[in-house]
């Protein structure tokens, strides 16, 4: 018999209702798929550099132009002046104000700064009255430079500013950057003209640019020492970070990095400023964190390569699961200016030139043919890549990841590089002025290589139930605007856990 | 029955049937703001205790609300994370701190999995937990807000880079960072609805009603008394 009008109308709806109960089930059972998929995390850090700012030349969008009397504040401008408050302690407050407040939101464990959180570049040398960091004995003989003064303030100011963070359950461990460990002899407030006279004497060994004095590397000391002290008495890091620091090393000189052929020319005490620390995240996931000076007095652009060899190796023994390295300057440039024809290679006349630990590189010129080398930024990269590990960094002013082969062709690993050097210095790349002669035609400022070239940014790294690593950049322009997944820069798996292959063994394989 | 009364019956059965689609309660519902699904083609944005988004929009009639949605991914937050949807007044949202704005109602969200996240049947409203309320026509602002590192790290909110996306665009957008203060400098499109149903007033339905039943009565009455030849 044939159905009849409003039965094959009922039947419809009925077909209609059953598919529909099928798909929102279906959609039901795909979200709780997700849910129970989810790997949770269990341990994190974040990790930026580079707050400091430049008295003489902020970047153009932190400026104000003069308050109206008529309204409050100062409003952006690109022609105005620095805030005062940034003049006087040295430190674009606005930005890393920002980025700490997102840092906290993320509540991680640990947060590693990468450096470059005071200007300085002065040389704070101390009277011998002056221990732990405070006066001692005074007399009115005894003086304090105006550069320590200059350097101290800087300091206590960007103490003050991460000293919430500690409240909410993330310890800060600092990474010495050139800013604090270097005296630049014609830096603000010198110039070439007048330049600093506690470092421009021959006998100083710094008639023309930036060199890390023992002074420097005391004032570091004796103004975060505590943080990093703490790995080991304890007083405060567990409470903070809920996890204890174990197998700590290089809190004394003899178990720093000393001169060697990979560590470089070392000639001042490297404790407290090179160092490294375990933390058993969970059970079968021991995480190991290097902190490294990548500019030691008598070895300017360096990284100890040999005590982290010896370092790693000991970490291995112990069952480490993870490997994380923090240093200042990145072992690969970054060529933020590759979109208006820059330059990253030796020599050093090239703009903008090598700027991280390849700017050490020898020469070596062959029938009128140069050709260069870098042997301490390759040593160092090819223990990177041997253990597979991560290196975080600063000093160039922007954000950065990128995957980088064994230099020496020994490992067949290609470990990222995370530069971070976007907590509030002035970018590298300019909104004027990076366009030149050489630049291709019809070059337009600002011209940027890569979108997220002029963010205030910071990485995010979550260690995950399952043993996995995945890192997130978050960031905001250079506008202030709101702050955003850099999802271009997110890596789901920063490391692939197991022993490093070496290029021969791969090769053999295949 | 001659046609004119067909025709009659027909009318007030319409009118009847009207009326009771009219209904408080009884009423299909409609999205009074959807921006629809976003295509992230403007990166994710971060809602965090430190980053929070707002999407404003018109409602020309009075509606009763019954879900509030917002498309999230999962970014560095987790399932079960839980965020705040505010309607707030617009007069009072822009450039006015947290503590100074006026919220007609709230309610909390709760992250499942990527996509739309939705919470239905469970507001605040003056203090008061209801399964639904009613919004009168006016402009409004809807912020989805999280108060503290405890509700999430951080959840995405994928950015559409045309802010008239969606069956209802919003009439604007906005974002508030670190003090909390909303701005619509710099702020970007993203994915969030309103779904409700429109509150007609209960004695212009019931008249309604009554005089569809009515026209029906009569119809059947006429039917009674004039049998057809």
């Amino acid at each position: 018999m044939p159905i009849q009008k409003p039965c094959r109308l009922a039947t419809r709806h009925l077909m209609a209702s059953i598919i529909a109960v099928v798909m929102v089930g279906t959609l039901g059972s795909s979200d709780r798929a997700a849910a129970q998929a989810y790997d949770p995390v269990i341990f994190s850090f974040a990790t930026v550099g580079d707050s400091r700012t430049d008295p003489g030349k902020p970047d153009a969008t932190t400026l104000l132009a003069n308050p109206s009397p008529t309204t409050q504040g100062g409003v952006a401008s690109l022609t105005g002046t620095i805030l005062p408050q940034d003049n006087m302690w040295v430190q674009n407050t606005l930005a890393y104000g920002t980025i700490l407040s997102g840092i906290q939101s993320q509540s991680p464990n640990l947060l590693f700064f990468n450096g470059d959180m005071i200007f300085g570049y002065g040389r704070p040398t101390l009277p011998t009255a002056w221990a732990n960091g405070k006066p001692n004995s005074w007399t009115t003989a005894q003086t304090v430079s105006p550069d320590t003064i200059f350097e101290y303030i800087q300091y206590a100011y960007w103490r003050g500013m991460v000293a919430n963070l500690f409240l909410t359950g993330t310890y800060v461990i600092p990474v010495p950057g050139n800013h604090e460990t270097q005296c630049s002899y014609s830096a603000e407030p010198y110039s070439s003209s007048n330049p600093n006279p506690n470092c421009n004497t021959a006998s100083q060994g710094n008639m023309t640019g930036k060199t890390a004095y023992a002074d420097n590397e005391n004032a570091f000391r004796f103004n975060m020492g505590d943080l990093v002290q703490d790995l080991m008495t304890n007083l405060r890091f567990s409470n903070v970070s809920g996890f204890f620091a174990q197998n700590v090393s290089g809190l004394t000189q003899t178990s720093a990095p000393v001169a060697s052929a990979n560590n470089g020319p070392i000639t001042g005490n490297q404790a407290e400023l090179t160092y490294s620390f375990d933390i058993q995240a969970q059970s079968g996931t021991l995480l190991h964190f290097a902190v490294i000076n990548t500019d030691p007095s008598g070895a300017d652009s360096t990284a100890p390569t040999d005590w982290l060899a010896s370092d790693f190796a000991a970490a291995k023994a112990r069952g480490v699961s993870n490997i994380f390295v923090f240093g200042h300057k990145a072992a690969f440039t970054y060529n933020y200016a590759a979109a208006t024809g820059g330059n990253i290679n030796p020599p050093s006349t090239n703009s903008p030139g090598p700027g991280g630990l390849d700017a050490n590189y020898t020469t070596n010129t062959v029938n009128g043919v140069t050709t260069y080398g870098e042997p301490y930024r390759n040593a160092f990269w090819s223990l990177i890549a041997e253990y597979n590990a991560t290196y975080f960094s600063g000093h160039e002013h922007t954000v950065n990841v990128s995957q980088n082969a064994d230099p020496t062709g020994t490992y067949a690993s290609t470990p990222y590089q995370v530069i971070v050097g976007s907590g509030g210095s002035p970018f590298d790349d300019k909104l004027v002025g990076t366009c030149s002669s050489t630049s291709p035609p019809g070059c337009t400022e600002p011209k940027l290589t890569n979108p997220f070239d002029r963010y205030y940014a910071w990485a995010l790294v979550q260690v995950h139930q399952s043993g996995s690593v995945s890192m997130t950049i978050h960031g905001f322009s250079d506008q202030f605007g709101p702050t955003a997944d850099l999802s271009l820069y997110d890596v789901p798996t920063l490391q692939v856990a197991g022993a490093a292959t070496t290029t021969a063994a791969l090769k053999k394989k295949k | 029955m001659n046609r004119k009364s067909k025709s009659l019956g027909s009318i007030g059965l319409l009118m009847g049937l009207a009326a009771f689609a009219m209904l408080p309660g009884v009423a299909s519902a409609s999205l009074v703001l959807d921006t629809g699904t976003p295509d992230g083609s403007t990166g994710s944005f971060a809602l965090s205790s430190s980053s929070w988004l707002a999407a404003e929009f018109t409602t020309t009639t009075a509606e009763n609300i019954t879900s509030l949605s917002a498309y999230l991914t999962q970014g560095v937050g987790e399932p079960n994370d839980t965020f705040t949807f505010d309607l707030d007044a617009s007069s009072n949202f822009l450039n006015t701190r947290t503590s100074s704005r006026t919220v007609i109602a709230s309610a909390t969200g709760t992250f499942t999995a990527n996509g739309w996240n939705a919470n239905s049947s469970n507001f605040t409203v003056n203090g008061a937990a209801v399964s639904n309320f009613t919004l009168a026509a006016g402009t409004y602002w809807l912020a989805l807000q999280v108060a503290s590192p405890n509700n999430t790290r951080g959840l995405d909110a994928p950015g559409e880079s045309s802010p008239t996306n969606g069956t209802a665009p919003a009439i604007a957008f906005a974002y508030a960072g670190t003090n909390g203060q909303f701005t619509e400098n710099g702020a970007q499109a993203f994915g969030v609805q309103i779904a409700g149903t429109p509150a007609v007033p209960l004695p212009a339905s019931v008249w309604l009603l009554g005089s569809g039943l009515l026209g029906g009565l009569g119809l059947g009455v006429r039917r009674r008394t004039r049998p057809e030849a």
